[in-house]
């Protein structure tokens, strides 16, 4: 069980100030995502962890040595962290066991240890083949156990799953995220993609410019985002203006409890709260017209007016508003407030 | 997200080590001679020695030839190459697969020894007018195969837009076709320029005076003369801009290519009644550009058996065109490594350098690079002077693009990321470069090698001047037999050299088509 921190890492690139203080905690075993938009320094930080680049400021420890700090950097090699790159970067003159057996030093490198890493990742029947034999997923898998062989305490993944299509993307990341559990082993996995960072961590940290924006468990994050900026990089968000009385925002749609806001706080605000949260079709609730309808698929989605209000709502596939294009819109859960900058 | 993968794809460190920067200064520093010497030369000259020299009648009707030359080559060059390219990709000529190969491989007649042959035809051809002919028939594969490239992988919607908005197909073509496949004409044409300013061979043996073969005289006049350097300045005044101007039309065809255009390929154009006409143009063209000198060739070759001539002194020019042009090759490799090194792995002042190098070199023409070791070996390294190491450094400056291009390929093969993660397997940089990088490299090495070597064997001007006494080369034998009007004895060279020729020419036509990297 290997911990992970990282406090106060900066990192600049030509000049332009990549990292500006990010800090990160992982606990042994844990699973954490790091999740934002491409340029956001997720992969620059990924990097400084497994050691391919030095730091400007702060420090990594692993299991409370620090790695990298001013000063101090330990080579790539002496950092037992396992490192799965994006589309698997497999070795192409090495079969899928001498890409296994790699990382093992020689005495280790048996074939029982080498199918035992394969059976993990489930490709045994693989062992023979060259990488460019390989399909997408299976040379994702094999890039895994790459990694694994030589039983690291941390694993980062960087985007590996980026170039899966969806379902086989989906797929993978179950059964990555399952076997980097069954082998105990602590994992960073860099994405951009919401779902998968819910889906597979036990611990997500958005991140925005270069810091941070925030880190938590997965429900926490989407529920209460700390920005709008988190709010739209984890998901569908729905914004508002607002007025704060006691603990409520008052909107053209309806009242509703604020999430986690300090107490205390009135006045005007902009509010974010999910779409699935404004339920439509109901018979109560704020009345509100139909401009537009656009097919989706699973479901629909409605451009309303409220007012001179206009904002998106999903709908059930099949919905069709009666003729006089009134619905009404009925919100439930909570909501988050950001008050005005400055 | 493609652009993602991309962008971190190419990923590179911000500097270089310092062990690169040294490696690679070597290099740098062998093509900065050139310059350095015509500066120096002409710095000691004196000012009014020099503008005495520029200002001469005999300066002014050198550039006169010499531009005369290679504009009218160029042009010529042009018009071939895009007519060839445009019948071959979008027309429905008969045996399109046929010609599309038939068209490159002028390439694989040397133009000195095009000119051999043309000029043991008749004392006409040994005029300006016969010389721009021969080397317009030697040199359009140049356009014609960049353009050809050009228009094949060219989104064909274009053209169809243009003739729905009412466009005839002719004005379609120069309307909307000919300006996307500018770049590549135009880089193609500087590239038949910048040839053209620095080429000696052929135009010695077709008797007319240009820049080169004015410099190559007063060097065999007067050893180390003002008088050469000072025509060698104003030589470069005009190739270094050619090839200037090559390196950026090549970038935008580089940005030209990056769209993803629809693979859909444009229906061929219906030649109709210009069927055969067409179809004779390209027989007559095959026939005068490869047909003509190799039939010379091979009457030459009939006859110089007759007349009893042994084919006994061609073992020790294949000896001396291997024992240049191999331990050559492996200077030249050796001397671009730490350059194709920056290029693909690093970032920064240097990787921009080593980019930039190439397009800048191969405007400097061998005479001028030839002269300057002559002149610096001299001065500083009299025990150098009329050994092999003085002509590997001449190919080293000729040859760098050549080797920078062939290593990147196969650099590209084993991006930094493969080395990463055999760090994080618990490799040292050292173990990891030679577990993963080298084999994966070796094979790209090895090819980069053999291309190499068989240049270097056809090369003429700086062997000739460099070489070792007493060590002779196929293309420095069939030189100095012809030039002494000696057509039989020249013709076993020539013909040997046309076959070793053959096989980079067909691996650079290969790549050209397939729409790889041009250079």
């Amino acid at each position: 069980m290997t911990s992970i921190s990282a406090r106060d890492v900066r990192k600049a690139h030509g000049g332009n100030a990549v990292l500006r203080g990010v800090d990160l905690k992982v606990a042994g075993g844990e699973i954490a995502a790091l999740l934002g938009p491409s340029g956001c320094g997720k992969t620059t930080l990924l990097r400084l962890i497994a050691g391919f680049d030095r730091l400007d400021g702060g420090e990594i420890a692993i299991d409370g040595r620090v790695v990298a700090g001013p000063g101090a950097h330990l080579p790539p090699e002496k950092r037992r962290i396992g490192y799965v790159p994006q589309e698997g970067a497999l070795f192409p003159h090495l079969t899928v066991a001498g890409n296994v057996g790699f990382g093992l030093a020689r005495r280790e490198r048996t074939k029982a240890r080498i199918d035992e890493t394969l059976g993990l990742v489930g490709v045994s029947e693989l062992a023979g083949r060259y990488p460019h034999e390989l399909s997408g997923g299976q040379q994702q898998r094999v890039a895994l156990a790459r990694a694994l062989a030589p039983r690291p305490g941390v694993v980062v993944l960087d985007e590996p799953f980026n170039g899966l299509d969806l379902d086989l993307r989906r797929a993978i990341s179950t059964e990555v995220v399952a076997t980097l559990r069954r082998t105990g082993a602590s994992a960073i996995l860099v994405t951009h993609d919401p779902e998968e960072a819910f889906a597979s961590a036990d611990l997500v940290a958005v991140m925005h410019e270069g810091l941070i924006a925030q880190q938590g468990n997965p429900l926490a994050v989407y529920a209460t985002p700390a920005s709008p900026e988190v709010a739209r990089i984890t998901g569908a968000a729905v914004f508002l203006d607002a007025v704060i009385r006691d603990g409520f925002a008052e909107t053209v749609i309806g009242a509703m409890p604020l999430g986690a806001v300090a107490a205390g706080v009135n006045g005007r605000a902009n509010v974010c709260l999910r779409p699935e949260q404004i339920v439509v079709g109901a018979l109560r609730g704020c009345a509100a017209t139909v401009i537009d309808r656009s097919f989706r698929g699973d479901h629909c989605v409605l451009n309303v007016a409220v007012g001179d209000v206009r904002l998106p709502v999903r709908a059930p596939a099949a919905f069709e508003a009666d003729a006089s294009g009134v619905v009404h819109l009925e919100i439930s859960g909570s909501c988050v407030a950001f008050l005005p900058r400055g | 997200m493609s652009l993602a993968v991309a962008s971190s794809g190419r990923r590179r460190d911000a500097g270089p080590p310092l062990w690169l920067l040294l490696a690679a200064a070597l290099p740098t520093l062998l093509i900065a001679l050139p310059l350095a010497y015509v500066a120096a030369r002409a710095w000691s000259a004196g000012l009014a020695v020099a503008v005495e020299e520029i200002f001469r009648a005999r300066t002014a009707e050198l550039l006169v030839n010499t531009v005369t030359l290679a504009v009218s080559v160029t042009v010529l060059s042009a018009v071939i190459g895009v007519a060839t390219a445009w019948c071959v990709e979008r027309s429905d000529l008969p045996g399109l697969r046929w010609w599309r190969v038939i068209a490159a491989l002028p390439l694989a007649v040397p133009a000195f020894v095009a000119s051999f042959a043309w000029a043991s035809m008749g004392a006409a051809f040994q005029t300006m007018g016969g010389a721009i002919l021969i080397l317009a028939l030697s040199h359009y594969p140049l356009v014609y195969l960049p353009v050809a490239a050009a228009l094949r992988g060219m989104d064909p919607g274009f053209e169809d837009v243009s003739r729905s908005l009412g466009r005839g197909p002719w004005a379609a073509f120069f309307s909307a076709t000919l300006p996307q496949a500018w770049p590549a004409l135009g880089a193609g044409s500087l590239l038949v320029l910048t040839h053209m300013f620095a080429e000696f061979g052929a135009l010695s043996l077709l008797r007319v005076q240009t820049f080169t073969t004015a410099i190559f005289d007063s060097y065999e006049l007067e050893f180390d003369g003002a008088t050469a350097a000072l025509q060698s300045a104003v030589l470069l005044a005009l190739a270094l801009p050619a090839a200037l101007g090559e390196m950026r039309l090549r970038r935008d065809m580089r940005f030209a290519r990056s769209g993803k255009g629809g693979r859909r390929r444009a229906p061929p154009a219906r030649l109709g009644r210009a069927k055969a006409p067409v179809l004779g143009a390209m027989a007559a063209l095959a026939a005068l550009s490869l047909g003509a000198p190799l039939a010379m060739l091979a009457y030459w070759l009939l006859v110089g058996r007759s007349i009893g001539h042994a084919s006994h002194d061609l073992w020790p020019a294949v000896v001396g065109t291997l024992g240049l042009a191999v331990p050559g090759a492996i200077v030249v490799t050796a001397l671009a490594s730490p350059l194709a090194i920056a290029a693909t792995r690093h970032r920064g002042m240097l990787s921009a350098l080593a980019e930039k190098l190439p397009y800048v070199v191969h405007g400097l023409p061998g005479l001028v690079v030839a002269l300057a070791l002559v002149f610096f070996s001299i001065r500083f390294f009299p025990a150098a002077y009329q050994t092999a190491g003085l002509l590997f450094a001449a190919y080293a400056v000729l040859f760098l693009p050549l080797a920078q291009s062939a290593l990147r390929a196969s650099l590209e093969l084993a991006p930094a990321r493969l080395e990463e993660v055999a760090r994080s397997l618990g490799r040292g940089p050292f173990g990891a470069f030679a577990a993963v990088t080298l084999p994966n490299v070796l094979p790209g090495v090895g090819g980069a090698l053999a291309l190499i070597t068989l240049e270097l064997a056809r090369e003429l001007t700086a062997t000739l001047m460099l070489a070792p006494i007493g060590v002779s080369t196929l293309a420095t034998e069939v030189w100095s037999q012809a030039n002494d009007g000696r057509y039989a004895a020249a013709a076993p060279f020539a013909a040997l050299l046309v076959a070793v020729s053959a096989i980079p020419v067909y691996v650079f036509t290969r790549r050209s088509l397939e729409l790889n990297d041009l250079r």
